[in-house]
């Protein structure tokens, strides 16, 4: 089992904590002029995302999490699963709901995205910042509305929902930024 | 100004305005050792060892010496210079660092609180012209975390220490949860105060401090905190060799049951403090934890020279 000593905690390191993946967000060394040494961390939970704030005696030792960062290909869902490839190496990965979460309503085949994984399957996938998608549902344009800046819903290729600008139309492609969910602007063909 | 000029000029004045405060108060600048032949016991401190022969430490502190100073009739004395404690890095660490140490013959404990508040004020720390808030270790437990350490088990020391984020299995130490919760909740709490004092450390953190003999469960020991981050560390001093020899002892053993090296006991210092010590007040404060506050460096690699990775 790799461990890895206090002194070594530096952002960005992965660590078992009650059993989960955790990166540390941040390493504070605090130690009382006279008494015992700690390293107060901020470490995120890479199953839940939530960060919370732990406090370790120096010197002590914590299992280091197997957890890697590749960027692999979207191939496709079977409903239960969602398929990805390592476009060097042509290696495959599934990806189950829990995995997937949230991003499923991004991902378009052939995307590039970020798997994380743990003890080599997947823990987390992460959408590319920017994705372009067809609208397949909207309500009508309305023409010469360009500049009021209003707003209606439209439903695109993958289910995902997105607020868009009235001048919109269906069958456009558009471009959104997954981290906010926003429309970025109109796609060209 | 270039950020090395910064620091330069920023570490000349607060050196010329704590040596100007001391001449002002007759107080001698003396130099002892940087190289001893002892290592301090006090297991939460590692001293760096020059591997040569004969074999020497970095002192961690120059206390050993500047109270052998004043058992052989030294008058009140101050030392601005260098000590080393191994390990210890981080944004407001550095394992080079330089210790303003001072002692005052017939101070009490509270008569040298009033003088380093003089000095931080002398030295513009913010608030310090303002009385400080005095608290004593056990009414600061009491206040935030509503318990009385004098009664407290270890199995709710324990639970707490864990429900404010402590990992690992232990077994910890009375003192390390205690330890853990003052660094992680008490001081925290202490960030909106510009000064507080924290006074009367309980027995097993006396270090170098009399007990008070009010209450003998406690030292007459005291932290300085300017906005939650300690300062300076100071003991109503312990004049009684056979007690000294006694902590000593303890030191060692709590080291042994850490798996660390024991230390051999400085019989130069005990012998000297076995010739008496005049009764006295001494307080360590460290010199780029001051320059933080002084020059509002965000982290102390601003206060270094060359900090520990350029060193």
């Amino acid at each position: 089992m790799a461990t890895f000593s206090t002194n070594e905690f530096k952002s960005g390191l992965k660590i078992i904590i009650d059993n989960d993946p955790c990166t540390i967000v941040e390493n504070e060394f605090v130690k009382p002029g006279k008494g015992q040494a700690f390293n107060r961390v901020k470490i995120r939970n890479l199953k839940t995302g939530r960060v919370v704030d732990k406090t370790f005696k120096s010197g002590e030792s914590v299992e280091a999490a197997d957890v890697m960062e590749t960027d692999m290909q979207y191939l496709y869902t079977d409903g239960e699963f969602w398929h990805f490839m390592v476009p060097d190496t042509y290696e495959q990965y599934a990806a189950d709901a829990a995995a997937v979460g949230d991003s499923s309503k991004w991902l378009k085949e052939e995307d590039v995205c970020v798997v994380t994984l743990w003890n080599n399957s997947p823990l987390l996938v992460a959408p590319p910042n920017f994705v372009e998608l067809k609208i397949t549902e909207t309500d009508p344009g309305v023409r010469g509305d360009t500049a009021q800046g209003g707003v209606k819903p439209a439903t695109l290729e993958t289910g995902a929902v997105v607020r868009v600008p009235l001048f919109v139309e269906e069958g456009e492609l558009i471009r959104v930024d997954t981290r906010s969910a926003e429309y970025v602007s109109r796609v060209k063909d | 100004m270039t950020d090395i000029a910064l620091t330069l000029n920023a570490r000349a004045e607060l050196a010329t305005i704590i040596r100007r405060f001391f001449a002002a108060r007759n107080v001698l600048e003396v130099t002892t050792p940087v190289l001893s032949q002892h290592a301090v016991t006090d297991p939460a401190i590692d001293s760096f060892l020059i591997d040569d022969q004969p074999r020497r430490y970095l002192r961690t502190s120059p206390e050993y010496a500047m109270k052998r100073l004043l058992c052989s009739g030294a008058p009140d004395i101050f030392e601005l210079g260098p000590v080393f404690r191994a390990g210890e890095s981080g944004r407001r660490h550095n394992p080079e660092f330089t210790l303003l140490e001072w002692y005052r013959h017939d101070f009490t404990m509270h008569e040298l609180i009033t003088e380093v508040v003089d000095l931080l004020a002398e030295c513009a720390v913010p608030g310090a012209a303002e009385d400080p808030v005095i608290l004593t270790y056990r009414d600061l437990f009491l206040r935030e975390l509503g318990i009385d350490i004098d009664v407290v088990d270890n199995t709710t020391l324990s639970r707490l220490a864990h429900d404010e984020g402590l990992q690992g299995n232990g077994p910890f130490e009375r003192q390390e949860l205690l330890d853990m919760l003052f660094a992680s909740r008490l001081q925290t709490t202490l960030q909106p105060t510009d000064v507080a004092v924290i006074t009367h450390y309980p027995k097993a953190q006396a270090a170098l401090a009399k007990l008070d003999p009010v209450n003998p469960g406690y030292a007459l020991r005291f932290e300085v905190f300017i906005r939650g981050v300690e300062i300076a560390n100071g003991f109503e001093e312990l004049r009684d060799a056979v007690e000294q020899r006694e902590r000593f002892a303890t030191d060692n053993h709590r080291r042994l049951a850490r798996g660390q090296p024991e230390v051999t006991v400085d019989e130069r210092f005990l012998t000297a403090l076995a010739s008496g010590l005049p009764a006295c007040s001494g307080v360590a404060l460290g010199f780029e934890r001051l320059l933080m506050v002084t020059a509002g460096f965000a982290s102390i690699d601003q206060a270094m020279t060359f900090s520990w990775p350029l060193a």
